[in-house]
Protein backbone atom coordinates (compact mmCIF):
# COMPACT_ATOMS: atom_id res chain seq x y z
CA UNK A 1 0.00 0.00 0.00
CA UNK A 2 2.86 2.55 0.91
CA UNK A 3 4.29 2.26 -2.27
CA UNK A 4 0.73 3.05 -4.37
CA UNK A 5 0.96 6.98 -5.38
CA UNK A 6 -1.08 9.00 -3.42
CA UNK A 7 -2.81 10.02 -6.48
CA UNK A 8 -3.76 6.45 -7.30
CA UNK A 9 -5.12 6.14 -3.82
CA UNK A 10 -7.28 8.92 -4.68
CA UNK A 11 -8.51 7.25 -7.88
CA UNK A 12 -9.39 4.57 -6.24
CA UNK A 13 -11.34 6.00 -3.46
CA UNK A 14 -13.39 8.18 -5.48
CA UNK A 15 -14.17 6.02 -8.60
CA UNK A 16 -15.39 3.43 -6.81
CA UNK A 17 -17.47 5.59 -4.80
CA UNK A 18 -18.81 6.64 -8.22
CA UNK A 19 -18.86 2.29 -9.42
CA UNK A 20 -21.02 1.81 -6.61
CA UNK A 21 -23.64 4.05 -7.53
CA UNK A 22 -23.67 2.76 -11.11
CA UNK A 23 -23.82 -0.71 -10.32
CA UNK A 24 -27.31 -1.51 -10.72
CA UNK A 25 -27.63 -5.47 -9.29
CA UNK A 26 -26.92 -6.56 -5.98
CA UNK A 27 -24.99 -9.32 -6.08
CA UNK A 28 -22.11 -6.78 -8.10
CA UNK A 29 -22.20 -4.72 -5.21
CA UNK A 30 -21.50 -7.67 -3.11
CA UNK A 31 -18.24 -8.35 -5.04
CA UNK A 32 -17.14 -4.44 -4.52
CA UNK A 33 -17.81 -4.65 -0.76
CA UNK A 34 -15.47 -7.79 -1.00
CA UNK A 35 -13.07 -5.99 -2.89
CA UNK A 36 -13.29 -2.83 -0.44
CA UNK A 37 -12.47 -5.44 2.99
CA UNK A 38 -9.47 -6.54 0.89
CA UNK A 39 -8.42 -2.76 0.70
CA UNK A 40 -9.03 -2.35 4.21
CA UNK A 41 -7.27 -5.67 5.14
CA UNK A 42 -4.08 -4.42 2.84
CA UNK A 43 -3.96 -1.08 4.13
CA UNK A 44 -4.23 -2.27 7.99
CA UNK A 45 -6.80 -0.48 9.24
CA UNK A 46 -7.45 -1.17 12.80
CA UNK A 47 -10.72 -1.19 12.92
CA UNK A 48 -11.47 -2.33 16.14
CA UNK A 49 -8.92 0.14 18.08
CA UNK A 50 -10.41 2.46 20.61
CA UNK A 51 -10.06 5.17 18.08
CA UNK A 52 -11.80 3.38 15.09
CA UNK A 53 -14.84 1.79 17.03
CA UNK A 54 -16.77 4.79 17.98
CA UNK A 55 -16.71 5.62 14.18
CA UNK A 56 -17.41 2.18 13.42
CA UNK A 57 -20.77 2.54 15.84
CA UNK A 58 -21.44 5.57 14.40
CA UNK A 59 -21.67 4.62 10.94
CA UNK A 60 -23.63 1.30 11.87
CA UNK A 61 -26.41 3.39 13.55
CA UNK A 62 -26.27 5.63 10.26
CA UNK A 63 -26.74 2.78 7.93
CA UNK A 64 -29.61 1.47 10.45
CA UNK A 65 -31.50 4.44 10.50
CA UNK A 66 -31.47 4.76 6.45
CA UNK A 67 -32.58 1.02 6.10
CA UNK A 68 -35.01 1.42 8.52
CA UNK A 69 -36.04 4.73 6.66
CA UNK A 70 -36.08 3.29 3.47
CA UNK A 71 -38.51 0.64 4.47
CA UNK A 72 -40.73 2.66 6.09
CA UNK A 73 -40.96 5.15 4.24
CA UNK A 74 -40.37 3.70 0.44
CA UNK A 75 -43.66 2.34 -0.84
CA UNK A 76 -42.34 0.24 -3.91
CA UNK A 77 -44.38 -2.33 -4.97
CA UNK A 78 -43.70 -5.66 -5.32
CA UNK A 79 -44.54 -9.39 -5.47
CA UNK A 80 -44.82 -10.30 -2.21
CA UNK A 81 -46.22 -7.89 0.09
CA UNK A 82 -44.49 -8.49 3.98
CA UNK A 83 -45.83 -5.68 5.68
CA UNK A 84 -48.69 -2.98 5.08
CA UNK A 85 -50.42 -0.38 7.50
CA UNK A 86 -51.57 2.92 7.65
CA UNK A 87 -51.07 5.58 10.23
CA UNK A 88 -53.47 8.53 10.24
CA UNK A 89 -51.38 11.69 12.06
CA UNK A 90 -53.78 13.86 10.91
CA UNK A 91 -57.52 13.03 9.34
CA UNK A 92 -57.48 13.64 5.76
CA UNK A 93 -54.22 15.90 5.49
CA UNK A 94 -51.29 13.27 6.53
CA UNK A 95 -51.73 9.57 7.02
CA UNK A 96 -48.42 7.49 6.44
CA UNK A 97 -48.74 4.46 4.31
CA UNK A 98 -45.90 1.50 5.36
CA UNK A 99 -45.85 -0.92 2.51
CA UNK A 100 -42.70 -3.04 2.89
CA UNK A 101 -42.55 -5.40 0.22
CA UNK A 102 -39.34 -8.22 -1.07
CA UNK A 103 -38.66 -5.23 -3.48
CA UNK A 104 -38.78 -2.73 -0.65
CA UNK A 105 -36.61 -5.02 1.10
CA UNK A 106 -34.23 -5.61 -1.93
CA UNK A 107 -33.79 -1.77 -2.18
CA UNK A 108 -32.80 -0.84 1.44
CA UNK A 109 -30.77 -3.77 1.18
CA UNK A 110 -28.96 -2.53 -2.18
CA UNK A 111 -28.61 1.24 -0.54
CA UNK A 112 -27.13 -0.32 2.44
CA UNK A 113 -24.64 -2.12 0.51
CA UNK A 114 -23.81 1.07 -1.05
CA UNK A 115 -23.43 3.35 2.30
CA UNK A 116 -21.10 0.47 3.79
CA UNK A 117 -18.53 0.54 0.41
CA UNK A 118 -18.47 4.31 0.82
CA UNK A 119 -17.85 3.86 4.42
CA UNK A 120 -14.72 1.49 3.75
CA UNK A 121 -13.88 3.43 1.35
CA UNK A 122 -13.59 6.30 3.44
CA UNK A 123 -11.75 4.52 5.90
CA UNK A 124 -9.37 3.55 3.35
CA UNK A 125 -8.77 6.88 2.40
CA UNK A 126 -7.87 7.84 6.29
CA UNK A 127 -6.14 4.96 7.12
CA UNK A 128 -3.85 4.46 3.92
CA UNK A 129 -3.39 8.24 2.86
CA UNK A 130 -1.45 10.58 6.01
CA UNK A 131 -2.17 14.16 5.54
CA UNK A 132 1.60 14.57 4.23
CA UNK A 133 1.17 12.03 1.62
CA UNK A 134 -2.00 13.87 0.75
CA UNK A 135 -0.32 17.13 0.24
CA UNK A 136 2.73 16.19 -1.66
CA UNK A 137 1.02 13.74 -3.76
CA UNK A 138 -1.27 16.37 -5.09
CA UNK A 139 1.76 18.79 -5.27
CA UNK A 140 3.52 16.20 -7.58
CA UNK A 141 0.42 16.54 -9.88
CA UNK A 142 0.84 20.19 -10.00
CA UNK A 143 -2.09 21.13 -7.52
CA UNK A 144 -1.23 24.74 -6.80
CA UNK A 145 0.86 24.85 -3.66
CA UNK A 146 -1.60 27.74 -2.48
CA UNK A 147 -4.28 25.04 -2.40
CA UNK A 148 -2.20 22.22 -0.60
CA UNK A 149 -0.86 24.43 2.42
CA UNK A 150 -4.53 25.84 2.65
CA UNK A 151 -5.36 21.89 2.94
CA UNK A 152 -2.72 21.24 4.79
CA UNK A 153 -3.75 23.80 7.37
CA UNK A 154 -6.85 22.58 7.74
CA UNK A 155 -6.24 19.61 9.22
CA UNK A 156 -4.13 21.01 11.68
CA UNK A 157 -6.92 24.02 12.23
CA UNK A 158 -8.65 20.81 13.15
CA UNK A 159 -6.38 19.43 15.77
CA UNK A 160 -5.62 22.75 17.02
CA UNK A 161 -9.18 23.89 17.51
CA UNK A 162 -10.62 20.79 19.12
CA UNK A 163 -7.54 21.30 21.69
CA UNK A 164 -8.56 24.97 21.96
CA UNK A 165 -12.27 23.90 22.34
CA UNK A 166 -11.53 21.56 25.42
CA UNK A 167 -9.35 24.20 26.69
CA UNK A 168 -11.74 27.30 26.55
CA UNK A 169 -14.41 24.62 27.98
CA UNK A 170 -12.79 23.55 30.96
CA UNK A 171 -11.71 27.29 31.74
CA UNK A 172 -14.84 28.10 31.66
CA UNK A 173 -16.14 25.21 34.23
CA UNK A 174 -12.87 26.32 36.68
CA UNK A 175 -14.77 29.67 36.71
CA UNK A 176 -18.08 28.16 38.04
CA UNK A 177 -20.14 27.75 34.54
CA UNK A 178 -22.25 24.69 34.16
CA UNK A 179 -22.68 23.42 31.20
CA UNK A 180 -24.73 20.03 31.44
CA UNK A 181 -27.47 20.62 34.01
CA UNK A 182 -28.51 23.53 32.68
CA UNK A 183 -31.40 24.68 30.80
CA UNK A 184 -31.21 24.61 27.06
CA UNK A 185 -31.05 28.76 27.20
CA UNK A 186 -28.36 28.85 29.76
CA UNK A 187 -26.85 26.07 27.64
CA UNK A 188 -27.17 28.30 24.27
CA UNK A 189 -25.89 31.46 26.38
CA UNK A 190 -22.92 29.47 27.22
CA UNK A 191 -21.89 27.96 23.62
CA UNK A 192 -22.32 31.33 22.56
CA UNK A 193 -19.62 32.63 25.03
CA UNK A 194 -17.26 29.56 24.03
CA UNK A 195 -18.07 30.43 20.01
CA UNK A 196 -16.98 33.95 20.47
CA UNK A 197 -13.81 32.80 21.93
CA UNK A 198 -12.89 30.27 19.57
CA UNK A 199 -13.72 33.16 16.76
CA UNK A 200 -11.17 35.58 18.43
CA UNK A 201 -8.70 33.08 18.69
CA UNK A 202 -9.20 32.11 15.33
CA UNK A 203 -8.57 35.08 14.16
CA UNK A 204 -5.26 35.49 16.14
CA UNK A 205 -4.41 32.60 14.34
CA UNK A 206 -4.86 33.61 11.54
CA UNK A 207 -2.67 36.57 11.40
CA UNK A 208 0.34 34.12 13.40
CA UNK A 209 0.12 31.73 10.79
CA UNK A 210 0.58 34.46 8.14
CA UNK A 211 3.13 36.19 9.62
CA UNK A 212 4.80 33.17 9.86
CA UNK A 213 4.51 32.41 6.21
CA UNK A 214 5.85 35.26 5.28
CA UNK A 215 8.86 35.47 7.82
CA UNK A 216 9.84 32.23 5.47
CA UNK A 217 10.18 34.01 2.73
CA UNK A 218 6.98 31.90 0.92
CA UNK A 219 6.05 33.57 -1.86
CA UNK A 220 2.36 33.87 -2.67
CA UNK A 221 2.70 32.79 -6.23
CA UNK A 222 5.72 31.06 -7.40
CA UNK A 223 6.04 28.64 -10.84
CA UNK A 224 9.57 27.35 -10.29
CA UNK A 225 8.62 26.14 -6.52
CA UNK A 226 10.80 22.48 -6.15
CA UNK A 227 9.52 20.13 -3.61
CA UNK A 228 11.06 17.96 -1.03
CA UNK A 229 9.26 14.99 -1.11
CA UNK A 230 9.07 13.27 -4.46
CA UNK A 231 6.22 10.68 -5.20
CA UNK A 232 7.10 9.18 -8.85
CA UNK A 233 4.26 7.08 -10.47
CA UNK A 234 5.21 3.53 -10.79
CA UNK A 235 3.83 0.56 -12.97
CA UNK A 236 1.69 -0.52 -10.23
CA UNK A 237 0.11 2.99 -10.14
CA UNK A 238 -0.17 2.96 -14.03
CA UNK A 239 -2.09 -0.65 -13.84
CA UNK A 240 -3.98 0.28 -11.16
CA UNK A 241 -5.39 2.96 -13.20
CA UNK A 242 -6.00 1.03 -15.96
CA UNK A 243 -8.26 -1.75 -14.30
CA UNK A 244 -9.96 1.00 -12.40
CA UNK A 245 -10.40 2.22 -15.99
CA UNK A 246 -11.67 -0.65 -17.14
CA UNK A 247 -14.04 -1.65 -14.26
CA UNK A 248 -15.70 1.54 -14.58
CA UNK A 249 -16.30 1.33 -18.32
CA UNK A 250 -17.81 -2.09 -17.51
CA UNK A 251 -19.97 -0.40 -14.66
CA UNK A 252 -21.39 1.70 -16.89
CA UNK A 253 -22.19 -1.16 -19.62
CA UNK A 254 -23.82 -3.10 -17.23
CA UNK A 255 -25.87 -0.12 -16.07
CA UNK A 256 -27.02 0.71 -19.66
CA UNK A 257 -27.93 -3.03 -20.16
CA UNK A 258 -29.64 -3.68 -17.09
CA UNK A 259 -27.13 -6.42 -16.75
CA UNK A 260 -25.35 -8.12 -13.59
CA UNK A 261 -21.70 -9.10 -14.02
CA UNK A 262 -22.61 -12.45 -11.29
CA UNK A 263 -25.40 -13.24 -13.65
CA UNK A 264 -23.39 -12.98 -16.63
CA UNK A 265 -20.74 -15.04 -15.07
CA UNK A 266 -23.60 -17.93 -14.13
CA UNK A 267 -24.92 -17.69 -17.82
CA UNK A 268 -21.60 -18.32 -19.13
CA UNK A 269 -20.58 -21.27 -17.06
CA UNK A 270 -24.15 -22.50 -16.13
CA UNK B 1 3.59 79.50 -7.44
CA UNK B 2 0.40 76.67 -7.53
CA UNK B 3 0.58 74.24 -5.20
CA UNK B 4 -0.37 70.64 -6.30
CA UNK B 5 -2.70 68.75 -3.99
CA UNK B 6 -1.80 65.24 -3.41
CA UNK B 7 -4.46 63.15 -3.59
CA UNK B 8 -4.03 59.63 -1.58
CA UNK B 9 -5.24 56.75 -3.21
CA UNK B 10 -6.49 53.79 -1.14
CA UNK B 11 -4.38 50.92 -1.83
CA UNK B 12 -6.33 47.40 -1.56
CA UNK B 13 -3.99 44.33 -0.94
CA UNK B 14 -5.71 42.08 -2.90
CA UNK B 15 -5.75 38.50 -2.26
CA UNK B 16 -2.87 36.99 0.31
CA UNK B 17 -1.86 34.03 2.47
CA UNK B 18 -4.28 35.77 5.23
CA UNK B 19 -7.39 34.83 3.46
CA UNK B 20 -5.96 30.93 2.55
CA UNK B 21 -4.77 30.56 6.05
CA UNK B 22 -8.18 32.18 8.24
CA UNK B 23 -10.19 29.90 5.29
CA UNK B 24 -8.37 27.14 6.50
CA UNK B 25 -8.93 27.80 9.89
CA UNK B 26 -12.49 28.51 9.80
CA UNK B 27 -12.93 25.16 7.61
CA UNK B 28 -11.26 23.36 11.06
CA UNK B 29 -13.67 25.05 14.00
CA UNK B 30 -16.75 24.68 11.62
CA UNK B 31 -15.92 21.01 10.65
CA UNK B 32 -15.52 20.51 14.49
CA UNK B 33 -18.92 22.04 15.42
CA UNK B 34 -20.81 20.24 12.71
CA UNK B 35 -18.95 17.02 13.46
CA UNK B 36 -20.47 17.80 17.09
CA UNK B 37 -23.73 19.12 16.25
CA UNK B 38 -24.55 15.68 13.91
CA UNK B 39 -23.46 13.54 17.18
CA UNK B 40 -25.69 15.39 19.63
CA UNK B 41 -29.04 16.33 17.98
CA UNK B 42 -29.51 13.81 14.81
CA UNK B 43 -32.71 13.66 12.47
CA UNK B 44 -34.06 10.58 11.38
CA UNK B 45 -34.37 9.32 8.46
CA UNK B 46 -31.25 11.54 7.00
CA UNK B 47 -27.53 10.94 8.04
CA UNK B 48 -25.59 13.90 8.47
CA UNK B 49 -28.41 16.48 9.05
CA UNK B 50 -28.75 17.89 12.80
CA UNK B 51 -31.82 19.53 14.62
CA UNK B 52 -29.52 21.79 16.19
CA UNK B 53 -26.67 22.40 13.75
CA UNK B 54 -23.96 24.80 15.47
CA UNK B 55 -22.30 24.94 12.61
CA UNK B 56 -24.80 27.18 10.49
CA UNK B 57 -24.02 29.57 13.34
CA UNK B 58 -20.79 30.19 11.82
CA UNK B 59 -21.02 29.90 8.14
CA UNK B 60 -23.73 33.42 7.75
CA UNK B 61 -20.97 35.60 10.16
CA UNK B 62 -17.99 34.13 7.92
CA UNK B 63 -19.29 34.93 4.85
CA UNK B 64 -20.44 38.40 5.75
CA UNK B 65 -16.84 38.95 7.42
CA UNK B 66 -14.27 37.32 5.19
CA UNK B 67 -16.50 37.25 1.91
CA UNK B 68 -16.39 34.37 -0.46
CA UNK B 69 -13.51 32.53 1.71
CA UNK B 70 -16.12 32.14 4.52
CA UNK B 71 -18.42 30.55 1.92
CA UNK B 72 -15.52 28.14 0.87
CA UNK B 73 -14.91 27.49 4.69
CA UNK B 74 -18.24 26.25 4.59
CA UNK B 75 -18.01 23.88 1.68
CA UNK B 76 -15.07 22.17 2.69
CA UNK B 77 -16.76 21.89 6.69
CA UNK B 78 -19.60 20.18 5.19
CA UNK B 79 -17.59 17.88 2.78
CA UNK B 80 -15.29 16.49 5.84
CA UNK B 81 -18.53 16.27 7.81
CA UNK B 82 -19.55 13.85 4.65
CA UNK B 83 -16.39 12.63 4.89
CA UNK B 84 -16.40 11.91 8.47
CA UNK B 85 -19.65 11.54 10.19
CA UNK B 86 -21.91 10.56 7.10
CA UNK B 87 -22.16 7.67 4.48
CA UNK B 88 -22.02 9.65 1.47
CA UNK B 89 -18.56 9.32 0.23
CA UNK B 90 -17.61 11.14 -2.99
CA UNK B 91 -21.53 12.61 -3.16
CA UNK B 92 -20.77 15.06 0.13
CA UNK B 93 -19.00 16.90 -2.85
CA UNK B 94 -22.31 17.51 -3.85
CA UNK B 95 -24.07 18.17 -0.63
CA UNK B 96 -21.75 20.53 0.62
CA UNK B 97 -23.28 22.69 -1.46
CA UNK B 98 -26.18 23.64 0.75
CA UNK B 99 -23.61 24.97 3.43
CA UNK B 100 -21.67 27.07 0.72
CA UNK B 101 -25.30 28.52 -0.23
CA UNK B 102 -26.00 29.07 3.01
CA UNK B 103 -23.23 31.97 3.74
CA UNK B 104 -23.56 33.04 -0.23
CA UNK B 105 -26.86 34.06 -0.17
CA UNK B 106 -26.50 36.60 2.61
CA UNK B 107 -23.54 37.52 1.23
CA UNK B 108 -25.18 38.21 -2.24
CA UNK B 109 -27.54 40.57 -0.48
CA UNK B 110 -25.68 42.36 1.65
CA UNK B 111 -23.22 43.19 -1.37
CA UNK B 112 -26.22 43.42 -3.98
CA UNK B 113 -28.37 46.05 -1.61
CA UNK B 114 -24.90 47.61 -0.48
CA UNK B 115 -25.88 47.10 3.22
CA UNK B 116 -23.21 47.55 6.19
CA UNK B 117 -22.32 43.83 7.42
CA UNK B 118 -22.15 45.58 11.28
CA UNK B 119 -25.81 44.97 12.52
CA UNK B 120 -25.68 45.62 15.48
CA UNK B 121 -23.97 49.00 15.50
CA UNK B 122 -27.34 51.09 15.35
CA UNK B 123 -29.33 48.62 17.38
CA UNK B 124 -32.45 50.09 19.17
CA UNK B 125 -34.24 48.58 21.84
CA UNK B 126 -32.27 44.73 21.92
CA UNK B 127 -34.82 43.06 24.26
CA UNK B 128 -37.86 44.12 22.24
CA UNK B 129 -35.99 43.07 18.81
CA UNK B 130 -34.81 39.75 20.67
CA UNK B 131 -38.60 38.33 21.34
CA UNK B 132 -39.58 39.54 18.08
CA UNK B 133 -37.12 37.69 16.25
CA UNK B 134 -37.96 34.34 18.55
CA UNK B 135 -41.82 34.83 17.38
CA UNK B 136 -40.92 35.37 14.09
CA UNK B 137 -38.78 31.46 14.19
CA UNK B 138 -41.58 30.07 15.68
CA UNK B 139 -43.43 31.42 13.15
CA UNK B 140 -41.77 30.37 10.13
CA UNK B 141 -41.43 26.90 11.61
CA UNK B 142 -45.12 26.58 11.64
CA UNK B 143 -45.31 27.78 8.36
CA UNK B 144 -42.72 24.83 7.18
CA UNK B 145 -44.93 22.43 8.84
CA UNK B 146 -48.36 23.45 7.76
CA UNK B 147 -46.35 24.05 3.83
CA UNK B 148 -45.53 20.03 4.61
CA UNK B 149 -49.13 19.44 5.26
CA UNK B 150 -50.93 21.57 2.64
CA UNK B 151 -52.38 23.51 5.17
CA UNK B 152 -52.86 26.52 2.85
CA UNK B 153 -55.16 28.57 5.55
CA UNK B 154 -52.40 28.57 8.18
CA UNK B 155 -49.88 29.22 5.88
CA UNK B 156 -51.57 32.73 4.73
CA UNK B 157 -51.66 33.09 8.21
CA UNK B 158 -48.34 32.55 9.12
CA UNK B 159 -47.42 34.46 6.07
CA UNK B 160 -49.31 37.60 7.65
CA UNK B 161 -48.09 37.23 11.43
CA UNK B 162 -44.45 36.94 9.41
CA UNK B 163 -44.71 39.96 7.13
CA UNK B 164 -46.39 41.95 10.87
CA UNK B 165 -43.43 41.06 12.65
CA UNK B 166 -41.06 42.03 10.35
CA UNK B 167 -43.36 45.45 9.91
CA UNK B 168 -42.92 45.45 13.70
CA UNK B 169 -39.39 44.51 13.78
CA UNK B 170 -38.29 47.58 11.46
CA UNK B 171 -40.59 49.96 13.53
CA UNK B 172 -38.68 49.14 16.52
CA UNK B 173 -34.81 49.06 15.01
CA UNK B 174 -34.81 51.42 11.85
CA UNK B 175 -32.20 49.35 10.86
CA UNK B 176 -31.74 48.52 6.71
CA UNK B 177 -28.93 46.33 7.39
CA UNK B 178 -31.05 44.69 10.86
CA UNK B 179 -33.88 44.04 8.15
CA UNK B 180 -31.39 42.66 5.58
CA UNK B 181 -30.08 40.16 7.48
CA UNK B 182 -33.35 38.80 9.66
CA UNK B 183 -34.67 38.37 5.71
CA UNK B 184 -31.40 37.42 4.03
CA UNK B 185 -29.51 35.41 7.03
CA UNK B 186 -31.54 33.86 8.88
CA UNK B 187 -34.77 32.86 6.78
CA UNK B 188 -33.61 32.49 3.16
CA UNK B 189 -30.10 31.06 4.05
CA UNK B 190 -31.89 28.06 6.27
CA UNK B 191 -34.49 28.23 3.40
CA UNK B 192 -31.96 27.14 0.45
CA UNK B 193 -29.73 25.41 2.33
CA UNK B 194 -32.73 22.83 3.76
CA UNK B 195 -34.05 22.63 0.27
CA UNK B 196 -30.37 21.58 -1.48
CA UNK B 197 -29.12 19.77 1.71
CA UNK B 198 -32.56 17.33 1.82
CA UNK B 199 -32.81 17.58 -2.30
CA UNK B 200 -29.01 15.91 -3.02
CA UNK B 201 -29.26 12.30 -0.10
CA UNK B 202 -32.32 11.75 -1.73
CA UNK B 203 -30.92 11.90 -5.13
CA UNK B 204 -28.33 10.13 -4.59
CA UNK B 205 -30.60 7.40 -2.95
CA UNK B 206 -29.30 8.07 1.00
CA UNK B 207 -32.87 8.44 2.29
CA UNK B 208 -36.73 8.12 0.40
CA UNK B 209 -38.55 10.81 -1.61
CA UNK B 210 -41.24 10.54 1.21
CA UNK B 211 -38.94 11.46 3.65
CA UNK B 212 -38.25 15.32 1.78
CA UNK B 213 -40.60 16.92 4.09
CA UNK B 214 -39.18 14.92 7.74
CA UNK B 215 -35.95 16.52 6.57
CA UNK B 216 -36.70 19.45 5.13
CA UNK B 217 -38.82 21.05 8.12
CA UNK B 218 -35.58 19.35 10.64
CA UNK B 219 -33.13 20.90 8.63
CA UNK B 220 -34.96 24.46 8.17
CA UNK B 221 -36.20 24.53 11.90
CA UNK B 222 -32.67 23.60 13.77
CA UNK B 223 -30.82 26.02 11.07
CA UNK B 224 -33.46 28.86 11.82
CA UNK B 225 -33.00 28.50 16.12
CA UNK B 226 -29.52 28.31 15.33
CA UNK B 227 -29.10 31.01 13.44
CA UNK B 228 -31.76 33.80 15.04
CA UNK B 229 -29.73 32.47 18.36
CA UNK B 230 -26.23 32.18 17.98
CA UNK B 231 -25.61 33.76 15.07
CA UNK B 232 -27.16 37.05 15.45
CA UNK B 233 -25.27 37.14 18.92
CA UNK B 234 -22.13 36.40 16.97
CA UNK B 235 -22.91 39.67 14.51
CA UNK B 236 -23.43 41.93 16.95
CA UNK B 237 -20.70 40.69 19.46
CA UNK B 238 -18.07 41.03 16.87
CA UNK B 239 -18.34 42.45 13.76
CA UNK B 240 -16.89 45.61 15.59
CA UNK B 241 -14.06 43.65 16.32
CA UNK B 242 -13.56 42.48 13.10
CA UNK B 243 -13.68 45.00 11.09
CA UNK B 244 -10.90 46.89 12.53
CA UNK B 245 -8.71 43.78 11.69
CA UNK B 246 -6.75 43.11 8.45
CA UNK B 247 -8.76 39.87 7.77
CA UNK B 248 -12.54 41.16 7.13
CA UNK B 249 -13.29 41.21 3.59
CA UNK B 250 -15.29 44.36 2.49
CA UNK B 251 -15.77 42.70 -1.34
CA UNK B 252 -16.00 39.15 -2.43
CA UNK B 253 -12.50 38.36 -1.88
CA UNK B 254 -10.69 41.04 -0.98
Amino acid sequence: MTKIHPFTKLNLVFWLSIIAFILPNIYDLLILLIFDIILIILSRVPLFSKGFRKFVIIFLLANISIFIAWLLFSTRPGNVILFETSITIIPDKWIWHILITDQTLFYALSISLRTIIMFFLMLFFFAAISDRDLIHGLRSIKVPFAICLMMSLTFRGLSIFTQEYSIVRDAMKTRGVEFDKVSIIKKIKNFISIFITLIVLMFKRTEEMEASIEARGIPFRSKRRTIYHYYPFRKIDYTILCVLFLFLSFSIYLRIINGSFILMIIHLFG
Amino acid sequence: MATSSLEMEEIKPGVTWRHYVVTALATGVSAILAIYAVIIAPVAPFPGVSGLYLAAAVYVPLSLWLGMWGCFAGYFSQLILGFVATPFGVWSLLWSFADFLEGFVVLLAFRIFKADVDIGADLKRPTTVKILLGALVANLIVAAVATALALTTLWIITLIITIGLLIAMYIVNPSRSWLIYVIFGIFVAALVSAIVGISIPILGGFAPVEGFWVGLIGWFAGDLIVLAAISTALMVTLTGYIKKTSVFVEGWFS
